[in-house]
């Protein structure tokens, strides 16, 4: 069942060919590569803005992006990932409530475990200009220095850390 | 050539932002397509138990970088097309290991997240929404992080410039690497079983093969290196970083409003704003360039003291000064704030400015005003254009609470000045314009209580006849300070917006020998409408006796000593309103003039310790008397002097508290 679950996913060699592709067809129609996490940033000075106007206008990094911040390419970059994500889900039938984690794992550890790594993600990615969308991924492409070192101390990270989360995928 | 938006510096523009869309489906397609809706999937990489992350991404990566280079090769998009982020190694390397160490403990990264929460996995969504709150507390602590946000600036880096190497060679060297790495990532997940390896990865042998062959080619290709042309381009940033950090960047709009007047310095100033906005109103002098001409536009400018770049705000001029700085212009500064910080902080008239300002600030203000504004620009009727509401501010704008006579004087023709005094003093001489007012005309006995202010519509009616308009600015003249107090206590029933107090009064505009006239001018009557709801800071008995017995409101007593005390006796009963505080009127004023008020530091802390709180306290504070003409002064000092924002009128006052034998009454 595992087994046939995996194998329903596409070759990750050809999603990966359409995947640069799609890189490929971003750099030439926008000039620029793909993003997440911006999108993300740009949602949360817009709640940010709806909550408190006057503080968040002027914080020096979100009062930049000025009273529209969801006014950008890559909130409407992240928006089509959702909605390409949700058809492709749909046609494969892989729409499923759950949250996703090791048999032997409590499910509310598990969100916590999430949020906690959302919080981390989501700074660090402030910090490096970027997630793996649009430093790994589109920085490598372009051969950028800062982008493959990113990417390298991704991986560093990640593994170093591995081994302390390791539970929460044990079945 | 193909035109990119950001070439074309569109990137902001509707068909950009649909596409963006569009390629977003493709993006979010693919990655679900991979598996990467799974955070269980996603983790694998980290355990050795599932290689696809580093399958897709560098096949993904190789496809996208060797279709570039082709592109570059062919000539059928040009580098400068394409946006580059620059290099920040300390930033990157930070942010890289903290990225990792949160992808590996939330399982998802934001691209793979929103395609998780798509997909109905709860995790991706909780996880969202921790990235935006990461993303807040990033923006909310940027002040200490900003160091490490510009740590080790070096432009935009090619990584095989770093490593000595040809672009085409470095291409090949990479897809070698890539393949490697396939090969290796196969032999992980199938614990190093060749055989099965193999057998598995029938497409990976094809893949490979391609990459290899186009890689390959491309190495072989004259080195038509394009990618490199941004280097040099770019090679300038960490010293515009310098710049930055230096505050060499920016000019304030007082300090260039001092230069453009004093004439002295060569300064050109560039409108950033759009031709329409342009024409409508600019600067005196500055130009207006496309923005793809800017730099050769200025070349003459080169040797300039200053450049100044503006717009309404920041952004674009900041971005323009980027693009200037590197093409070699050393004078570029940004006018801090733009036009509205012009506005607010040089062009606003000197009346409607809160602060205090010398004769000396006043002239300047007059200077800058002529300066700007007298150019002979069609500009429409107002003396100002409209810059996204900048000039609408004006209605919160409120005059200073006191003006002195210098200042009345030299704003004569911008106010409309009322003399509270009474016959034959106003016949025999006045300030000129002044019109009289006698304030008795606005009190009155009203539902049997004797000297009330009357209701919000007739004290409108009695303005209106009066000539007076709700947009005048009106300065009140006096001879008694609690005259004027009383007639702003009026004013303020039926919510006129603006409106001061000459401090000393009528004496004072005498002892300074200005000019006095005896003619009377006719002005026509106006139609005065109260505000709705103006009048709420008068406060009954009723509400005072309720709030006083609940001890939510501190009553400041103005009376003489000996009426507080009950010593003298002047109304039914002697005495006070129990936990009333004692401060007679003329405390508050000058022994030799009383028609002057001490000073606002004296007053503010003599209020302080009265009230056991300075005016940043929401307390409910009452202002009561024998008949609410000295309460007027209290509430005036402590509500527009010393800014306590929550002071009331008790109008009524003694005469009415008294009366009524259930009140309590305190000795």
């Amino acid at each position: 069942m595992q087994e046939n679950k995996i194998n329903s996913y596409m070759n990750p060699y050809l999603a990966g060919f359409l995947l640069g592709l799609t890189l490929l067809a971003s750099f030439v129609v926008l000039g620029t590569g793909l993003g997440a996490s911006s999108g993300l940033a740009r949602i949360s000075a817009w709640c940010g803005l709806c909550v408190s106007p006057d503080h968040f206008l002027k914080s020096e990094y979100f009062g930049a992006w000025g009273e529209n911040p969801t006014g950008y390419y890559l909130f409407y970059m992240l928006i089509g990932v959702a909605i390409g994500g949700f058809l492709s889900a749909l046609s494969s039938s892989r729409i499923s409530i759950e949250t996703e984690r090791g048999n032997s794992f409590g499910a509310w550890s598990r969100l916590w475990l999430a949020l906690s790594g959302g919080v981390i993600v989501g700074f660090a990615s402030r910090l490096a200009r970027g997630c793996t969308s649009g430093q790994a991924l589109t920085g490598t492409a372009l051969l950028l220095s800062g982008s493959i070192v990113f990417l390298l101390c991704v991986f560093a990270g990640g593994y170093l850390a591995a081994y302390f989360v390791r539970r929460q995928w044990h079945d | 050539m193909i035109e990119t938006y950001f070439g074309a510096n569109l990137l902001s523009s509707f068909p950009a932002f649909i596409s963006a869309l569009i390629i977003g489906i493709a993006f979010g397609w693919c990655l679900e397509q991979a598996g990467f809706g799974s955070s269980r999937r996603l983790s694998g990489i980290f355990y050795f138990r599932d290689m696809a992350v580093l399958k897709v991404m560098f096949s993904a990566v190789i496809t996208a970088a060797l279709g570039l280079l082709i592109l570059f090769n062919l000539g059928l998009i040009s580098p400068e097309s394409i946006y580059f982020p620059e290099t920040f190694w300390g930033a990157q390397i930070i942010g890289g290991l903290l990225f990792g160490v949160g992808f590996v403990i939330g399982g998802w990264c934001p691209g793979t997240a929103a395609v998780g929460a798509v997909s109905g996995k709860f995790d991706a969504l909780i996880f969202l929404f921790g990235a935006g709150l990461g993303s807040m507390a990033f923006s909310e602590s940027f002040d200490m992080i900003k160091p490490y946000y510009l740590m080790g600036a070096s432009g935009v880096r090619f990584v095989y410039d770093d490593l000595g190497l040809p672009v085409g060679q470095f291409a090949l060297l990479l897809t070698l690497v890539a393949i490697a790495a396939f090969w290796i990532s196969e032999l992980i997940e199938t614990k190093f079983d060749f055989a099965l390896a193999a057998q598995r990865s029938k497409g990976l042998w094809v893949f490979s093969l391609a990459i290899l062959i186009v890689a390959s080619g491309i190495s072989v290709l004259p080195a038509r290196s394009v990618m490199g042309t941004a280097t040099t381009a770019l090679s300038g940033l960490p010293e515009v970083y310098e710049a930055i950090s230096r505050a060499e960047d920016h000019i304030e709009p007082v300090d260039l409003a001092r230069e453009l007047v004093a004439g002295k310095s060569k300064i050109i100033c560039v409108d950033v704003r759009t031709l329409e906005e342009y024409h409508e109103w600019h600067i005196p002098g500055a130009r207006h360039f496309p923005l793809e001409s800017v730099a050769a536009g200025l070349n003459k400018y080169k040797n300039y003291d200053r450049i100044v770049l503006y717009s309404n705000g920041t952004v674009h001029p900041a971005q323009m000064w980027v693009v200037l700085r590197l093409k070699g212009f050393r004078n570029v500064f940004v006018l801090a704030d733009g036009l509205k910080g012009l506005f607010e902080t040089v062009l606003k008239p000197a009346v409607l400015r809160t602060e205090a300002l010398s004769q000396a600030q006043q002239r300047e203000i007059e200077q800058w005003r002529s300066y700007f504004l007298s150019s002979g620009q069609t500009v429409g009727s107002a003396a100002m254009p409209d810059f996204s509401g900048v000039m609408n501010k004006a209605k919160n704008w409120s005059l200073s609470p006191l003006v002195d006579v210098e200042w009345l004087e030299s704003n004569l023709d911008r106010v409309r000045i009322i003399d509270t005094r009474p016959q034959p003093e106003y016949n025999s001489g006045h300030i000129d314009g002044a019109i009289s007012l006698n304030i008795e005309n606005l009190r009155g006995n009203v539902g049997g209580m004797p000297s009330m202010l009357l209701p919000p519509e007739m004290i409108a009616k009695v303005l209106s006849l009066a000539g007076i308009r709700p947009d005048d600015k009106i300065v009140i003249v006096d001879d008694k300070i609690r005259n004027a107090t009383l007639l702003a206590a009026a004013l303020n029933k039926v919510g006129h917006a603006e409106l001061t107090i000459l401090n000393g009064g009528f004496n004072a505009w005498r002892a300074a020998a200005k000019p006095v006239s005896r003619s009377l001018r006719s002005l026509p009557t106006s139609d005065y409408q109260p505000v709705e709801g103006a009048d709420a800071f008068i406060i009954d008995t009723e509400e005072l006796y309720e709030k006083a017995l609940a001890k939510k409101v501190r009553i400041v007593d103005a009376r003489p000593s000996e009426q507080y005390s009950g010593q003298e006796v002047t109304e039914a009963r002697g005495g006070h309103i129990p936990w009333a505080l004692n401060r007679p009127v003329t405390q508050d004023l000058m022994a030799v003039n009383e028609s002057e008020f001490r000073p606002a530091e004296e007053l503010k802390n003599d209020y302080i310790a009265l009230l056991g709180t300075d005016s940043n306290g929401n307390d409910e504070i009452v202002a009561n008397c024998r008949t609410g003409h000295s309460a007027s002064q209290a509430w005036y000092v402590m509500n527009r002097i010393l800014g306590y924002k929550n002071v009331r009128l008790y109008d009524g006052s003694w005469t009415i508290w008294a009366a009524d034998e259930r009140l309590p009454v305190e000795k």
